[in-house]
């Protein structure tokens, strides 16, 4: 087992008109190389923040960016932005970002934005920044007469395929999947998910999954971290998160879930998530959660182990200290 | 056809007419070619596909938002397709819509208050401020939206997303209307929202009597809220039945594909393909000829399928299929 990403209390805050916003509260988490971290909570839980506080693609208003972030051992928070840039970001590091409709340039040729981290990047010429391009957009399935296109002129599947080749064409080792799939149709969602699997095992990438859906999660990842409120709630092996959940967080996720394939009654989750500017005292879910008792109301819980790969932050599974 | 039958729309047609310039021809892009709906009184008909078949023009043209090119619309016994707008007043009363992004259904200057009274006054319901801030206070109680005194004076940006569309689940149930068309009513919002929607509507429906249109793209919901359910690809039904008897035998490869595609959480899924077809739906201008499903499906019978356009029949009590394998 070959550990390429180690995280270790990742802190970013944003700074707003109505206080500190903790996007990204003490996230620690491990991702082994070739496999793939699925990153899965609703919307606001800051799990876009993590991917971009990984990629370090900051907004201005950043209050606090610490921890540490070890690739390939080296901690890359510790190096100078220009240093990170020409070294890490898409060479090492690379992110296929949200939305995959309107996340390309509409007056510049497909060729010419998937050639610009080439031109950018390494000592060669725009024929052959081109000639690489094309390589990439066979190696996503897609035909070299894209090049010539501008992004109107392509589906919603294709784009979605230009933006993995953009994220691909430094050969990175890390990919983080920021919502890759959920402005797709179904079917086409299920060709881009068969595809990244193609993609993972052929060029061993090691893969960041950012989502909303348990279901689409499952289909590519090895691990799974469920984040609450800018902190990670629960983080261990797929089999153990989906079918044995140790923090009710987890549980209650999942019973929201629908499931075609099986009878289960849905469950809804009463209240809300906090905002990030508010610090909830002891366990940020003790508000909705069922089984709160005192010690939930008024003491943050730590990470407890379960076993060797499976931890949660919940007092019921810990020992009475 | 029943006395229980709400609506039907009978083999409808809605085509628009585009013209590449002023004076050149129109081509027409079919958004519904020949689709033939019913749904009962307290009944809900999901109609589920991927963008751009047809399901939105389907709801609106019910909604008679657009003018069908040719076809029937019945409701509740008399025909509504061939009146004009002005003589349609009632209607607009009697069918409402909610829709997908309740971030820009509501009007962001308005309150609560003010949105809901909004159908009350054009539609000239209740007599008095009193009388209408009372039907604007239980519609805000049905959507639990409480203390309605509370949220009355509130302003969208003021809303979660799950309450803002409960506003909007509020200002479709406030002239008292038998029929809404639900369009993808929760496919904007978290898992956990999606479930209290779902069950806020479903609430509705038992307290009301409501009949729902419910449009959707996401078929892993229907089950949850609908009795039966119509696939639509490229402007045409091509399967529809009761929803546990369609979700549990689909019998059209294309309703199989949108089945197979949909992922339940289970770790074992990383270990599988889904077996789904390339391509995406084709351009509505030219659809495909006979099956439009054609250039997609797996099992494609030369000489047929493209052809002779299937005809939609009933294979099994109810559960209808248009399909040449059938």
């Amino acid at each position: 087992m070959s550990i390429i990403l180690t995280v270790d209390n990742l802190k970013l805050y944003y700074r707003t008109r109505r206080g500190i916003v903790k996007a990204v509260n003490n996230v620690s988490f491990q991702l082994e190389r070739s496999k793939t971290l699925a990153v899965v909570g609703e919307s606001g839980c800051g799990k876009s923040s993590l991917a971009y506080a990984l990629i370090r693609i900051l907004p201005r208003n950043v209050h606090e960016y610490s921890g540490v972030i070890k690739i390939d051992g080296v901690d890359v928070l510790k190096l100078s932005e220009e240093e990170f840039r020409k070294n890490y970001r898409m060479k090492k590091i690379s992110i296929v970002p949200q939305g995959a409709m309107n996340s390309l340039n509409p007056v510049l040729k497909v060729g010419d934005q998937l050639a610009e981290p080439l031109l950018v990047h390494l000592d060669i010429d725009k024929d052959e920044a081109l000639r690489r391009a094309a390589e990439v957009l066979e190696n996503v399935r897609l035909p070299k007469a894209l090049l010539e296109r501008y992004p109107h002129e392509l589906s919603g599947g294709m784009k979605q395929r230009v933006l993995i080749a953009m994220a691909l064409i430094m050969k990175p080792e890390i990919v983080i999947l920021d919502e890759p799939t959920s402005a797709l149709d179904i079917i086409t969602q299920a060709n881009i998910i068969n595809f990244l699997k193609d993609l993972q095992s052929e060029y061993n990438l090691s893969y960041i999954f950012i989502t909303h859906d348990l279901g689409v999660a499952s289909e590519l990842s090895d691990y799974f971290a469920v984040m609450y409120a800018g902190k990670i709630a629960e983080i261990g092996p797929a089999e153990d998160v989906l079918t044995n959940p140790m923090h009710p967080y987890t549980e209650k996720l999942l019973k929201t879930t629908p499931r075609l394939r099986s009878e289960s009654r849905l469950e809804f989750i009463p209240g809300s998530p906090p905002d990030l500017i508010e610090q909830i005292p002891g366990c940020s879910f003790n508000p909705r959660c069922p089984y709160a008792f005192e010690k939930c109301r008024t003491k943050e819980p730590y990470m407890i182990r379960i076993n060797s790969q499976h931890y949660a932050a919940c007092w019921l599974r810990g020992d009475e200290k | 056809m029943n006395d229980n039958t709400l609506i039907v729309g009978k083999d409808l047609k809605v085509w628009f007419g585009i013209r590449k310039t002023f004076f050149s021809k129109p081509i027409y892009v079919k958004a519904i070619d020949g689709v033939t709906i019913s749904i009962r009184k307290g009944e809900t008909v999901a109609v589920v596909g991927e963008s751009g078949c047809g399901k939105t023009t389907l709801g609106k043209t019910l909604l008679k938002l657009y003018k069908p090119t040719s076809g029937e619309i019945i409701y509740d016994g008399k025909r509504i397709d061939t009146l004009e707008e002005k003589d349609l007043k009632w209607y607009r009363r009697e069918a409402q819509i909610i829709y997908q992004d309740p971030y820009s259904s509501l009007n962001p200057f308005f309150t609560v208050e003010r949105i809901l009274m909004e159908p009350l006054i054009i539609n000239e319901i209740g007599n008095s401020i009193q009388e209408r801030r009372e039907i604007v206070y239980r519609a805000l109680r049905d959507v639990k939206l409480e203390p309605p005194e509370l949220f009355a004076n509130k302003y969208p940006h003021m809303l979660s997303g799950g309450q803002r569309q409960r506003v909007a689940i509020a200002r479709s149930l406030i002239t008292n209307p038998r029929f809404i068309v639900a369009d993808e009513p929760v496919s904007m919002l978290d898992a956990s929202v999606r479930v209290e929607i779902m069950y806020l509507l479903k609430s509705i429906q038992e307290k009301y009597g409501t009949s729902f249109l419910y449009i959707t793209h996401d078929v892993s919901t229907v089950k949850y809220f609908s009795d039966t359910i119509n696939i639509m690809y490229a402007g045409k039904i091509v399967e529809s039945g009761p929803v546990r008897e369609v979700l549990s035998n689909p019998l059209h490869p294309y309703t199989q594909a949108l089945i197979a595609a949909i992922p339940d959480p289970d770790p074992a899924n990383r270990k599988m393909r889904r077996s789904v077809p390339s391509g995406e739906p084709p351009s509505l201008i030219n659809p495909p000829s006979g099956c439009r499903f054609h250039p997609r499906c797996p099992y494609f019978i030369k000489g047929k399928c493209e052809v002779i356009e299937p005809e939609l029949i009933e294979k099994m009590p109810n559960h209808k299929v248009a399909c040449h394998l059938y």
